[in-house]
């Protein structure tokens, strides 16, 4: 790679969970979220960073490390259970390996799953000792990974406007998290859900951020028109660069019917033994309620438009990612060399993902990823791997636009989030940070137990602000959870606001909630008071 | 959704919600909004021409949450294991102090309208009303006017305006019915602003402010008309001036 590329490729993984912990019972639906994310996303990503790494393949990945997930990686209770349910999935393999055993194709696969639990297993272990933040430290400090920030608790902030206090707690917590996890300054931040929202770039420069991530039609609809269309990143009025999201890279992988995830020979996502099986045999590994779930067995590929499944073979679906990351190294080669025979500086393409898809809905994705990183590398000279940071060190100049309001939701804008199904929770959301703002400024100096309820208040009104709560209202698969959610943080909260106002703080609950809503130990509630300083 | 493989089982779907527990009622007391069409009576949809309408369609591309099924979570004897992780599985703290259930209030006792963009062409305003206010403002009505006086929302198109201190460039009305506390407003106007007020219109067409709400600018749509014409000559020259090309914040 002697060879100066025509332009680069930045592969951005969003990486994120809402903070779902419930150490009031022993087991909970919810927290498998994260679980299955670790086994199927987080330690794939990691193994195949090392072993790029080993293998002295100088890659570049930037991901976002949303502030919820990182408390939840560091959180010894969470770590503790995630290897309760490890030990069981152990355990279920066993059993299976026993059940397959006169049918070879299965019996092959129920080893196959038995060796990937057990060495997530000894990874999560030996290998990290429970907390996977210091695995992802390490690769940025090695210069592998451009860790970026997003809002504290994945706020959507579009809708939060009308409420500057609120979007610069969002933004101003999210930092600090990092910070905290990190030992540095973020150099930039992903927007949650990519929602921008005109004027928000100037709490970003207040907090030393270089750049943010927007998707496409807002760069592209800005004014006045981006020379350059999403080819290079732009410059808000205030100097604050945004990059925007290319649409045909992005397409390649998330669509299900043109994208690579869909193909046949992948792993089918809903076939499991969780509903497959005789329900007495998978009953102790369903939950307490005993409804059927996803287990992580999976036995079928997605053969075809048919219910008639054939067997997941692993090895006929690591070549297919091979030949899915040459395709989309040939288009991407082609459109880096097309954009840079327009352009007087070098094209970028930014494909920003859920991280998520990778292993969890896609389940090949991290070899696919693995397999186009080598290429890069290995078999074509026209771009190279970036980040947005060293982008914007590498080609300094940039076109000042003012971007316009988007998200990358359906639509584009704030439907998602504002419907039918979830409008009514604005009215409380935008009460709650008017009792902050009011608390925070009639506190200045509070200490004590005062200062530890305020500081709960300002958790618990970030908590409610997840857009994952009104992302879920608005998809009808957890709407129940969503629902409680969004109750217990405005009820934990407007109790705390009444106590704190008839001066009546009832210390012994104020723990309970510290202990159960209990990230971000550094949270200062003076974040949100507007009167004297800022 | 994210990638949605083909042949998705449609047996375990209807598993799930044959084991789903229904959902608990909302504790919402408001009356149903509809969808207002005001495209008749919108003066502004002549302003601009909506042939671009829900253009620049991107795929959302969001984040799928694992999808099992709702459930009551009861407590579920778990043989303990033995933590392997160094700090330990801590003794599950007690369950937080039994209180009587919150319940999300209907209102605050506000006297406020609040306005939100939801996309280029539709509005959102959630409102709440002080009995007492509404009271003073409907005192000042005289007799022969009380009948048949509407609730109604007052649709402001004020880019470029000082308002309310200069007069709106155009509005237009949406009558209430009488428990609605939202409203969502149909404006088809990409890269406008807005400013909704809550009144009272009486029969001789006089309206009675309640309450007015904040102001918003709905995104524009489309490349826009501004082309920077030197911008070519500034990216291949120098690149530094006339502010139309930042160096960007510093590394």
């Amino acid at each position: 790679m002697s060879h100066d590329p025509q332009g680069y490729l930045a592969l951005v993984l969003h990486t994120h969970l809402p903070f779902v912990r419930h150490p009031e019972c022993d087991e909970f639906l919810e927290e498998r979220w994260l679980f299955e994310a670790i086994t199927e996303t987080y330690l794939p990503l990691l193994e195949r960073f090392h072993r790029l790494a080993e293998d002295q393949v100088p890659f570049r990945i930037t991901m976002s490390l949303t502030p919820t997930l990182l408390a939840m990686l560091s959180d010894p209770l969470l770590q503790a259970r995630y290897l309760r349910h490890l030990e069981r999935l152990v355990e279920l393999a066993d059993k299976e390996l026993a059940r397959t055993k006169d049918q070879s194709e299965f019996h092959a696969l129920a080893q196959y799953y038995h060796r990937r639990f057990t060495t997530a297993q000894r990874q999560f272990t030996e290998s990290y000792h429970g907390n996977l933040i210091a695995p992802f430290r390490e690769l940025m400090e090695r210069g592998y990974l451009e860790l970026i920030t997003s809002a504290a608790t994945h706020g959507y902030l579009p809708l939060m406007d009308i409420q500057p206090a609120a979007v610069r707690a969002q933004l101003a917590v999210g930092v600090q998290a990092f910070e905290q996890a990190f030992g540095r300054r973020p150099a930039g931040i992903w927007l949650p859900e990519c929602g921008y929202h005109p004027g928000h770039e100037a709490f970003l420069k207040a907090l030393g951020i270089q750049y943010f991530l927007l998707d496409a039609h807002g760069a592209l609809f800005g004014s006045p028109r981006p020379a350059h269309g999403v080819a290079a990143p732009v410059a808000c009025p205030n100097g604050v660069a945004a990059f925007g999201r290319d649409l045909e890279s992005s397409k390649s992988v998330w669509s299900a019917k043109e994208g690579y995830p869909g193909d046949g020979d992948y792993r089918d996502f809903y076939r499991d033994i969780g509903f497959d099986l005789e329900y007495d045999y998978i009953r102790p590994y369903l939950n307490g309620d005993g409804a059927r779930l996803q287990t992580g067995f999976k036995y079928y590929r997605i053969t075809g438009t048919t219910d008639d499944k054939a067997p997941y073979d692993p090895a006929r679906a690591l070549e297919k990612t091979a030949i899915h990351a040459g395709n989309f190294l040939f288009n991407r080669e082609r459109q880096i060399e097309h954009c840079a025979s327009l352009m007087n500086q070098r094209p970028i393409v930014v494909s920003p993902y859920d991280a998520e898809l990778f292993g969890h809905w896609w389940f090949e994705g991290p070899d696919w990823l693995e397999r186009l990183i080598r290429k890069v590398h290995d078999d074509q000279n026209v771009f190279r791997l970036t980040t947005p940071s060293e982008y914007l060190a590498r080609e300094p100049s940039r076109q000042v636009i003012q971007p316009t309001m988007s998200s990358w939701g359906y639509q584009g804008y704030n439907e998602v989030w504002l419907n039918g199904s979830n409008d009514w929770i604005y009215r409380h959301l935008h009460k709650m940070v008017d009792r902050m703002v009011e608390m925070a400024n009639r506190h200045p100096q509070a200490d004590g137990v005062q200062r530890r309820a305020l500081n709960q208040m300002a958790r618990e009104l970030l908590l409610a602000q997840s857009s994952d709560w009104a992302f879920i209202l608005k998809t009808q698969t957890h709407t129940t959870y969503a629902y409680r959610r969004l109750r217990d943080h405005l009820g934990r909260f407007s109790r705390l606001y009444d106590e704190l106002t008839r001066h009546e703080l009832h210390e012994p609950w104020l723990a309970e909630l510290e202990a159960a809503d209990n990230l971000f130990p550094f949270l200062d509630y003076r974040v949100y008071a507007t009167a004297s300083s800022a | 959704m994210g990638p949605k493989p083909r042949g998705r089982s449609k047996s375990k779907k209807s598993l799930v919600r044959r084991l789903a527990k229904p959902l608990p009622s909302r504790p919402r007391l408001v009356a149903r909004r509809r969808r207002v069409k005001a495209v008749a009576s919108n003066p502004l949809s002549a302003l601009h021409a909506p042939t671009t309408r829900r253009a620049a369609k991107p795929s959302r591309p969001s984040i799928p949450l694992p999808r099992p099924a709702e459930t009551l979570r009861e407590p579920f004897a778990v043989p303990p294991s033995p933590a392997r992780v160094a700090s330990g599985l801590r003794p599950a703290p007690q369950r937080p102090a039994q209180r009587e259930p919150f319940v999300i209030p209907t209102g605050y006792g506000d006297h406020r309208i609040v306005l939100m963009v939801k996309d280029p062409w539709w509005l959102y305003a959630y409102w709440e009303l002080d009995p007492s206010q509404e009271r003073q403002v409907r005192s000042r009505v005289v007799p022969d006017e009380i009948g048949g006086m509407q609730s109604i929302l007052r649709v402001y198109h004020v880019t470029g305006r000082r308002f309310p201190e200069e007069s709106a460039n155009a509005s237009f009305d949406i009558a209430l019915s009488g428990l609605a506390n939202n409203w969502y407003i149909q404006v088809d106007a990409p890269g406008h602003d807005f400013v909704v007020e809550i009144g009272l219109l009486t029969t001789r067409g006089r309206f009675l402010l309640l309450a007015r709400s904040n102001r918003v600018t709905t995104p524009r749509i489309g490349p826009s008309e501004l082309i920077d014409e030197t911008l070519k000559a500034h990216l291949a020259g120098s690149l530094s001036s006339a502010g139309l090309v930042s160096t960007g914040p510093r590394r």
